[in-house]
């Protein structure tokens, strides 16, 4: 890939975490928790989304974020006070600068009327008017700052005239220097009035005169550097005036006394020329002149005192600077090593024998919190990395297998080998997996503006409070979370929270509070999404589940029963459906994408109360343990989590159920039997159950089904392969794995089977979902 | 010749790696202030590029820091900001900068910067 | 005036052709990761005839089409002369079985009709253009075409 285009996914990847950096401060500062670090770390992440967009000129970016900024400066210097309704309003712009973000990354069109809506409100702040109406759209224009035009905003064109003649050399050139960076140069008028110059460029003389403070040299400037520049334009010749130079008893290092007169050939311009001392221009006197024109007397003192006014007061704060510093007492040394001109402490010299006072910064440094030394690592490699350690797994296994079936004892060398082999086979890959853990804090961050929204689309009152945002789960499962914890919200909020006035009517605060927690329990990532509001409401819920015949009208259900019916496919506890929960996608949809990998989902509550959801994943998705299986020739993995147990049925156990169907007998309950076999086609004719081996599994909505196969070969632990990153999603399967031979075996989807089986089409919403 | 890119945007920092590299230059990289004096006393550098605006210590402090160490007085500092603010610039300035490039840079005056200032 | 040869060199295109019973077909060489020998796929239950399953390309699962099956042309039951063709479509990378590769052509544009008109519309469908060369006619594969279940999902 383009490097540039490189640096481009990083600077998108890089204002993602601005933008959360950004809101975290900003909803900070509204808890009152924020300081000044805080509004300074708001103020940098918009600068730098700035700074990044200008590199890559998304002009309407930086305009958008130059405004922000403007108001943002104002706040963290203190001339607006950040509080009430003026961090609210950051908050919304914080969400449109995201907005723009995502315009600037997808090349789409950010929503011009709320920008410019927002841009006049900003603008109603910065210039004083407060909360005050804001300005019709005609305002909408930012005000930037001429200065910041010229520079930020000159077009993504490179002059390529400098560097090739002919057409195809230049496309060469296009290629080597970029057309990618935005030039800095700009024109400039020519301030001194003097055009004739570029008009007839040609060798001429100049006389180039400067005398350099002290200033110029504690800013780690050097002659030396800046004749050689001159050079570098033409042909030089040097003359050091001396005149000023003290006797060596009197000599302070610190001063600059000499004086040198250029004369210099070339074609190029004063202001080339000028460029030369752009960075020293104010810590020395220069005189550029044409050879045989004299300088202005008055002018050159006037100057000449102006610089030596600022000079003084740079000297001033140099030295005082320089008193900070203590040298050890070698003055002489110091003298004697550097160069006559180079900036040697006054104190130093002055005081040869000024004690040590200070710690030089390195070991300042040393005792600030060293930053984590971290390194960057394409992706992809780790991923290589996770696949080849779950190989490594996979054929640790198959050996143990082996080494079992050839009767090795447990006790014997190659038995111990091996199992001491697992275990570093094990610790390789939880150290593996550990590289890709993230915290799931970047799921939780998006989360505060969905709260927002919902919440203004509701008309509640909303606090929402997170816990474990550092809780680290695998890469593959953080991708996951998202829709979940999406719908978990949004279904708390519209459903769970009652109205501010219902609120205070049953005698809570008028903002209800919704709490999203992330922790670790038995080896699983748990999800809670906790409501302070009214909890379900049994009764109604159990009469929508009667009404729609998902239950039978005598059915004998616990409350947990009762709240749970809500994840049944077809039910909707809003009178009125909303466009926020639903969306389309039920409570049932989310549970089955959940528990296509391998999670569950539920919900508890108490009447007056509130709800809680807890969902629990599998802290990856890169590997399972499953139950390898043969059905009609095909090996098979199904995921031993979805087991129960497995059965060898004797004949009078399975009873035939219509022409197709037959029930398995497993202690007091028939479950229904469900050939694998047939349901993905792999023969037409059913498998007696009697002549293979069952698999009790439990699928959705908590009822059980046996999975009929021909045999099993054992359980593995596997690497899970999607189907999906070259192909697509499959009915029946939830992925793939590659087992010891090389061969590819698919990795059952049990509740797809089950719903195979019943003929019941898949939710087609299901893509949708996930 | 080895150069210290300090600046809090990866962004950034990846530019002028880029730029600098193709330039035949070697490059640390440091995160903040803090973090640059750090780097700074491990590796060493001859010459320095840094960001104003930064977390722990920022650009100002940063430059009066290296500037306070004897062994970096001569070392040229270049400030890299978008700030046109010539108030910004001449505090850089005060503090101890050699120079200055602004934002967005291209590379050729990147390296003109450099030379102009290098030894 | 412009340099005729380095004209036609800029518009040269490269394939891969192969053959699919009597008839040849191409892909752009550009659209073409490897080609391999065939090794049997593992079949994807609920999924279209013309999907022969999948198989493992150094840990990737790869699923692999049955060009003549796609292209409603008899289909052959694969033998050790077959081959398979890895491409590249978007972001997803299939395997085409195809009976055997043929040559690499290396074609100026204009020997590349854009439209072609062969007698079959399934196969119709599935072409880019024709090459007409050495009295061969080659048809050239629209990748992207293949698989149209999958612009179903993205939208």
């Amino acid at each position: 890939m383009d490097e540039l285009e490189q640096i481009k996914i990083t600077f998108f990847q890089e204002c993602d975490e601005l933008l959360a950096d950004l809101e975290n401060g900003l909803l900070a500062m509204e808890t009152g928790e924020g300081d000044s670090e805080t509004v300074n770390a708001v103020f940098r992440a918009v600068h730098s989304v700035k700074g990044g967009a200008g590199a890559f000129g998304l002009e309407a970016l930086v305009r958008y974020a130059h405004v922000f900024e403007t108001l943002l400066d104002d706040v963290r210097s203190n001339k607006i006070p950040a509080v009430g309704e003026l961090v609210r309003v950051l908050l919304r712009a914080a969400d449109i600068l995201a907005d723009q973000v995502t315009a600037a990354r997808t090349g789409g069109t950010p929503d011009v009327d709320g920008t410019a809506a927002m841009v006049a409100e900003l603008e109603g702040w910065i210039n004083g008017q407060g909360g005050a109406a804001a300005p019709g759209p005609a305002a909408a224009a930012p005000a930037v700052s001429a200065d910041d035009m010229g520079i930020s905003f000159t077009p993504m064109t490179v002059s390529v005239d400098d560097f090739a003649p002919a057409p195809v050399a230049m496309s060469i050139a296009d290629d080597d220097i970029g057309i990618t960076f935005t030039p800095m140069q700009v024109e400039i008028p020519d301030v001194d009035g003097e055009p004739a110059l570029d008009e007839f460029p040609g060798d001429q003389a100049w006389i180039v005169s400067f005398h350099p403070h002290a200033a110029l040299y504690a800013k780690a400037n050097e002659t030396a550097l800046l004749l050689r520049e001159l050079e570098r334009l033409g042909p030089i010749e040097v003359q050091m005036d001396e005149s000023d130079l003290v006797s060596l008893e009197h000599l302070d290092p610190e001063s600059a006394y000499l004086t040198w007169t250029v004369r210099l050939t070339t074609d190029a311009t004063e202001e080339v020329i000028r460029d030369v001392f752009e960075f020293v221009s104010d810590d020395c006197e220069l005189s550029i002149l044409r050879d045989g024109e004299e300088a202005l007397p008055e002018l050159a003192d006037e100057a000449g005192a102006a610089v030596e006014a600022v000079d003084e007061v740079a000297a001033l704060i140099a030295q005082i600077n320089a008193e900070k510093v203590v040298q050890p007492p070698a003055p002489m040394a110091l003298v004697a090593e550097a160069p006559v001109a180079a900036p040697a402490p006054p104190l130093a010299v002055a005081a040869p024998a000024a004690p040590v006072k200070a710690a030089p910064p390195k070991a300042a440094a040393n005792e600030q919190a060293q930053p984590q030394a971290t390194i960057r690592v394409d992706p992809e490699r780790i991923d290589r990395l996770i696949d080849l350690v779950g190989e490594l797994v996979i054929n640790q296994a198959m050996l143990a297998q082996r080494v079992g079936a050839h009767g090795f004892a447990p006790s014997s060398d190659i038995a111990m080998g091996l199992d001491e082999l697992e275990q570093l086979t094990r610790g390789i890959q939880d150290s593996v997996m550990a590289i890709r853990a993230q915290p799931v804090k970047s799921v939780f961050q998006r989360m505060p503006r969905l709260v927002r929204e919902v919440a203004n689309q509701t008309g509640k009152q909303v606090r929402l409070v997170m816990d474990g945002e550092g809780t680290e789960v695998d890469k593959t499962v953080i991708e996951r979370l998202s829709d979940p914890i999406t719908h978990m919200l949004r279904n708390a909020i519209d459903h769970g929270l009652e109205g501010p006035e219902d609120r205070v009517a049953a005698g809570k605060n008028a903002e209800g509070t919704v709490r999203l927690a992330a922790l670790h329990r038995g080896g699983r990532i748990v999800i809670e999404v906790q409501d302070d509001g009214r909890g379900i409401n049994r009764p109604r819920v159990r009469q929508i589940a009667v009404d729609k015949g998902l239950i039978g009208p005598d059915a004998v259900l616990s409350d947990e029963e009762t709240d749970n019916l809500i994840f049944l496919p077809g039910f909707s506890t809003a009178a009125k459906v909303s466009d926020i929960s639903g969306r389309g996608v039920g409570m049932d949809v989310v549970r089955r994408s959940v528990q296509a990998l391998g999670g569950r989902i539920s919900i508890t509550s108490r009447p007056g109360e509130g709800s809680t959801f807890t969902l629990s994943l599998p802290l990856t998705l890169a590997v399972l343990d499953g139950m390898v299986i043969d059905v009609a020739g095909h090996t098979l993995v199904v995921p031993l989590t979805a087991i129960i147990e497995s059965l060898r049925p004797k004949p009078d156990e399975v009873k035939a159920l219509g022409p197709q169907g037959a029930v398995l007998a497993v202690r007091d309950t028939y479950v229904p039997l469900v050939d694998i076999g047939s349901v993905l086609g792999f023969r037409n004719t059913l498998m007696p159950a009697t002549e293979g081996v069952v698999l009790l599994v439990e699928n959705e909505d908590g009822g059980r089904a046996g999975l009929v196969a021909d045999a099993i070969q054992g359980q593995r632990q596997v690497v899970i392969k999607s189907l999906e990153s070259n192909y697509r999603q499959v009915d029946g399967i939830a992925a793939a794995t590659i087992l010891g031979d090389g061969r590819v075996a698919l990795i059952l989807d049990v509740d797809a089977v089950v719903a195979l089986r019943r003929r019941t089409p898949i939710e087609p919403t299901l893509h949708a979902a996930e | 010749m080895r150069i210290l890119t300090v600046d809090d945007s990866r962004t950034m920092r990846d530019m002028l790696r880029m730029a600098l590299v193709k330039a035949g230059f070697n490059v640390i990289e440091a995160v903040d202030g803090e973090h640059g004096l750090e780097v700074l006393n491990a590796n060493g550098a001859d010459v320095i590029i840094t960001d104003i605006n930064m977390p722990k210590m920022d650009g100002f402090g940063f430059i009066e820091a290296v500037r306070e160490d004897a062994a970096y007085r001569a070392t040229p500092i270049l400030v890299l900001t978008t700030e046109s603010d010539p108030a910004k610039k001449d505090r850089a300035r005060r503090a101890g900068a050699t120079g200055w490039i602004v934002k967005p840079f291209h590379p050729e005056k990147l390296v003109e910067a450099i030379r102009r200032v290098a030894a | 005036m412009a340099d005729p040869v380095s004209q036609s060199t800029f518009d040269r295109r490269e394939f891969i052709a192969f053959c699919i019973g009597e008839q040849e077909f191409c892909v752009d060489i550009m659209s073409v990761r490897e080609i391999r020998g065939w090794s049997p796929a593992t079949p994807l239950p609920q999924t279209p005839e013309y999907m022969r399953g999948v198989i493992n390309l150094r840990g990737a699962v790869l699923p692999i089409m049955d060009l003549a099956c796609r292209l409603g042309l008899a289909s052959n039951e694969p033998s050790e002369r077959s081959v398979i063709i890895v491409v590249r479509m978007g972001e997803r990378t299939i395997g085409l079985l195809v009976d055997a590769v043929s040559d690499i052509l290396s074609v100026t544009q204009d020997l590349i009709q854009t439209t072609p008109d062969v007698a079959c519309d399934k196969v119709k469908s599935f072409v880019r253009g024709l090459i007409t060369m050495e009295g061969r006619m080659i048809s050239e594969i629209a990748n992207e075409r293949l698989l149209p279940e999958l612009e179903a999902l993205a939208a």
